[in-house]
């Protein structure tokens, strides 16, 4: 029995890894064997009467936590509990009938009111169907009744009128509006709501919106809000989570980690979001290159391939940034760099030119804004960086020079055995957990130890918590 | 050179149907000055694809320009054909339709002429520019391509130097010309089609929806590479998008389109500090902010007008609290901003199509007031 104290939710190394989807060359090469972990070891809570966002880039795992939670999908490790008033639901081991009931207790929305009705189903049909299917009422009249109430509820009001529209005769705002009158007519305890609004008009969003508001406290429900735009998260949800590659990597109060992000891929995601006011000039997201492949994800912390602030290893005598720089070019060389790329003509140029010209592009930092960019990186012609206005220290160029010249004598080898034990991080050997960075905020990064403060390491990092 | 880049007068477009036609562009006009970013914002289906595509006659063949002009100051060099003709500057033409101060009417262009202005005078980005590359061909020999075949004669090897120079000059590698776009992500793909739009150095950039279909992140980036393209190349641009931050931050004045209409236009700075129309003030309402804890969204009661047999008065007169009986006998015409608030200058620097603009004050207030949107009834 649960107790008012226990969270809703409660969710426990919760894995969902996808091998079906592989390629046919993939298969025929043998090379995609890897699974994609599209949710790859939550652990987290949802307390009762929350409202949690969860927010991150395309394929990150949002929906796929979304349908875990509500068991559209099984999962492939991990336990999901559900704590209601009267009843717990271990979500992986249910009884027929628990199932039964849990799938009345428990809703989703979806994206596309489009394509998430049936077009040849009455709005009566549709908003009944969860009815009929939990055995619900007895009677017609009841149900009908019951439907009626539901489609006012949702601002389709009256209700009767709307009972035999067809899909395709109402506009995407009611047509959203009958999708949650769906999820709500079991009068549901959890819903889960998958980008409810992304596909609606800016001007309607804003009433499905506060529809959606003004129905938690009306029905009492949780929610959990899955959308990847961070200005909706920040009106609809009291809690956020971001995640990244299939894990959670940050956790906290929407408004603390909205105006302080702990997390370097959290700040990024924030900075990047424009702002209506043309006299402001935005700070800009300082995070290289793409998102990997979720079948083969970095290691460590998976976001140490593209994070700003990657740790340098004890000892390291230059700055934050170089260390970035250092990192970025040992990770390209281990990734098969070499001298065949160059705009120089590796046959035509003395080899000191050829390894200098390979230094240079080695350690440019891609797909950065502008704002982020050495001086030396600006500018159309040639590219790359200038390597003596980097400061590296001497003993690390002198290494970096080393696994050069190897490349530039064409041994790739040579080269990845010269700088495979250098410069490594922490970052990319140690995978953290989600831990307190604030006071009620966690994130996933190892700039934060148990009860510790981000330290700032030469004026690059953001400024410390100050909480 | 003339006045403005771009110069469109009174546009109207429809799209013939089996019922009554669609009128997607209603009595439209607007500027773009040279060097100038000017931003095409509105919802869904308000017609900005179509106004976008009907300057160099991209519109799909149901579609066509009524009534109106589309004057453009574009002279274009004389340039080397395929059998090495040279080719005469088309303004020099007596067929082209061309004004005193050298503007050409694009709108009066035929198919042939309007092809030589398309890419080189005038480039267009797709709505859907991420399926615009071939995903089978090397991303570097699809540019070479563009450019090849806009300006014929061009050496292979030249060309593909510019091509490897366009990409680099958006953020990637040259060697990843050889690449095949399926190889590109999302964002580089964008950012592919963006270098390949520039590849003839045209005059004015046509840009639908440019990040819309990106993550935040790979957003920031190509809005960033807009903005130093905009920087170093000097180039025009128009840009559509739904999202009025990324229309904050991008563009120097911008227009605000419903229904078919031009609601209000003006620089960018004076639309967000002063905004003079009732709809782009609901639409500010519901448009929630990551900077800031919001209390209430409002929304907009109502939905979109139809654009086929649209009444007569005020195209936004069943949405809009302020509407007063004029407001439903025709649709206001644009007036003066400054004007109206008593500062009059030379220029017009803000411009709304509304009836109200004389209390002014008392509807942006009344506007920021929940109430107000509520009094409607939704239908
Ligand atoms: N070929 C066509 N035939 C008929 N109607 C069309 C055609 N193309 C567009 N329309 C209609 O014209 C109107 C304007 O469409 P347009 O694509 O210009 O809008 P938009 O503002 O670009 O919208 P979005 O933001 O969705 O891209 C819409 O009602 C649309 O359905
Ligand atoms: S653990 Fe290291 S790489 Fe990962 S986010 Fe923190 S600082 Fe960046
Ligand atoms: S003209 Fe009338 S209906 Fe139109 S926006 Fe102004 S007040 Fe509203
Ligand atoms: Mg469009």
């Amino acid at each position: 029995m649960a107790t008012a104290d226990d969270p809703l939710v409660e969710v426990e190394g919760l894995k969902k890894w996808f091998d079906t989807s592989e390629g046919v060359i993939e298969r025929l090469l043998g090379t995609g064997t890897n699974p994609v972990r599209a949710v790859d070891g939550a652990s987290f809570s949802i307390e009762r009467g929350d409202v949690m966002g969860v927010a991150g880039e395309s394929g990150c795992g949002k929906t796929t936590l979304g349908k875990l939670l509500v068991k559209l999908y099984d999962p492939t490790e991990g336990s999901i509990r559900f704590h209601f008033d009267d009843a717990t639901f271990d979500v992986t081991d249910m009884t027929r009938e628990e199932e039964t009931e849990f799938r009345q207790r428990v809703q989703m929305i979806f994206q596309d009111p489009f394509e998430s009705l049936n077009p040849r189903m009455t709005v009566y049909d549709t908003v009944s169907e969860p009815l009929r299917i939990n055995e619900m009422y007895d009677s017609y009249q009841e149900r009908r009744e019951r439907v009626v109430e539901t489609l006012n509820d949702v601002g389709l009001a009256p209700g009767d009128a709307y009972l035999d529209s067809f899909p395709q005769e109402l506009s995407g705002g009611e047509r959203q509006r009958v999708a949650i009158a769906r999820a709500m007519v079991v009068d549901p305890d959890f819903v889960v709501c998958d980008e409810p609004v992304s596909m609606l008009d800016v001007s309607i969003r804003a009433g499905v919106l506060n529809l959606m508001k003004d129905l938690q406290d009306e029905y009492g429900l949780t929610y959990l809000f899955i959308s990847h735009d961070l200005s909706l998260i920040r009106y609809m949800c009291n809690k956020t989570a971001i995640m990244y590659l299939g894990d959670m990597i940050e956790y906290g109060p929407t408004g603390e980690i909205v105006d302080n992000p702990k997390h370097p891929y959290s700040e990024a995601l924030f900075d990047a979001v424009p702002v209506a006011d043309p006299t402001r000039d935005r700070k800009r997201a300082n995070v290289t290159g793409d998102i990997p492949s979720p079948r083969n994800p970095p290691s460590g912390c998976k976001f140490h391939t593209r994070c700003a602030e990657i740790i340098p290893p004890e000892g390291w005598q230059g700055s934050q940034n170089a260390f970035r720089r250092v990192s970025t070019f040992r990770r390209r060389v281990l990734n098969g760099l070499s001298t065949e790329n160059l705009d120089v003509d590796p046959e035509a140029e003395p080899d000191d030119r050829v390894r200098d010209r390979l230094l240079s592009e080695g350690l440019t930092l891609d797909q950065l804004p502008e704002e982020y960019r050495h001086e030396s990186e600006l500018g159309m012609d040639e590219g790359g960086v200038d390597i003596s206005a980097l400061e590296i220290p001497g003993d690390a160029m002198a290494t970096l020079e080393e696994t050069a010249d190897h490349l530039v004598a064409g041994d790739a080898d040579a080269a990845a055995d010269r700088i495979r034990s250098e410069f490594v991080s922490k970052c990319e050997t140690d995978r953290p957990d989600l831990r307190s960075a604030s006071r009620s905020v966690e994130a996933a990064c190892l700039l934060y130890t148990e009860g510790d403060r981000r330290s700032s390491e030469d004026g690059t990092a953001s400024a410390p918590a100050d909480d | 050179m003339a006045d403005h880049l771009l110069e469109i007068n009174d546009l109207n477009v429809r799209y013939r149907m089996d019922g009554p036609d669609v009128h997607p562009v209603d009595g439209v006009s607007l500027t773009v000055d040279h060097g100038e970013t000017f931003g095409l914002v509105g919802e869904s289906g308000c017609g900005k694809t179509t106004l976008a595509k009907s300057i160099i006659q991209l519109l799909d063949s149901n579609g066509d320009v009524e009534s109106g002009e589309i004057w453009f100051d574009g002279t274009l060099p004389a340039w080397t054909d395929e059998r090495g003709e040279v080719r005469r500057d088309v303004v020099e033409d007596p067929q082209y339709p061309v004004r005193e101060d050298g503007m050409t009417n694009l709108a009066e262009l035929s198919l042939e002429q309007i092809r030589d202005v398309r890419w080189r005078n005038v480039a267009l980005i797709p709505q859907s520019a991420l399926n615009a590359l071939n995903p089978v061909y090397k991303v570097g020999d699809q540019i070479v391509e563009a450019i090849t075949r806009h300006e014929p004669g061009t050496d292979v090897e030249e060309a593909r130097g510019r091509a490897r120079d366009l990409l680099e000059r958006v953020g990637i590698d040259r060697e990843r010309a050889d690449d095949y776009a399926h190889e590109f992500s999302g964002g580089m793909k964008q950012r592919a089609v963006i270098a390949m739009s520039m590849a003839c150095s045209p005059d004015l950039l046509i840009a639908d929806e440019p990040t819309t279909a990106l993550d935040v992140i790979i957003q920031d980036r190509v809005l960033d590479e807009i903005k130093s393209l905009q920087n170093e190349f000097d180039v025009a641009m128009l840009i559509v998008s739904h999202d009025i931050s990324v229309m904050a931050e991008t563009c120097d004045r911008m227009g605000v389109m419903y229904g078919g209409k031009m609601m209000e236009s003006g620089t960018t700075e004076s639309i967000f500090e002063r905004t003079a129309n009732p709809y782009t003030l609901g639409l500010r309402n519901s448009f929630p902010t990551v900077e800031e804890d919001q209390e209430q969204l409002v929304s907009i009661p109502g939905t979109p007008p139809t654009l086929r047999d649209p009444n007569p008065g005020c195209r936004f007169v069943d949405r809009c609290p302020f509407a007063v009986e004029e407001c439903r006998d025709s649709h206001p015409p644009m007036y003066d901003v400054d004007r109206a608030l008593g500062e009059a200058t030379d220029e017009v620097a803000h411009e709304s199509a509304c009836y109200r603009l004389d209390d002014l004050e008392q509807v942006q207030e009344d506007a920021a007031k929940e109430e107000t949107w509520l009094q409607q009834t939704t239908h």
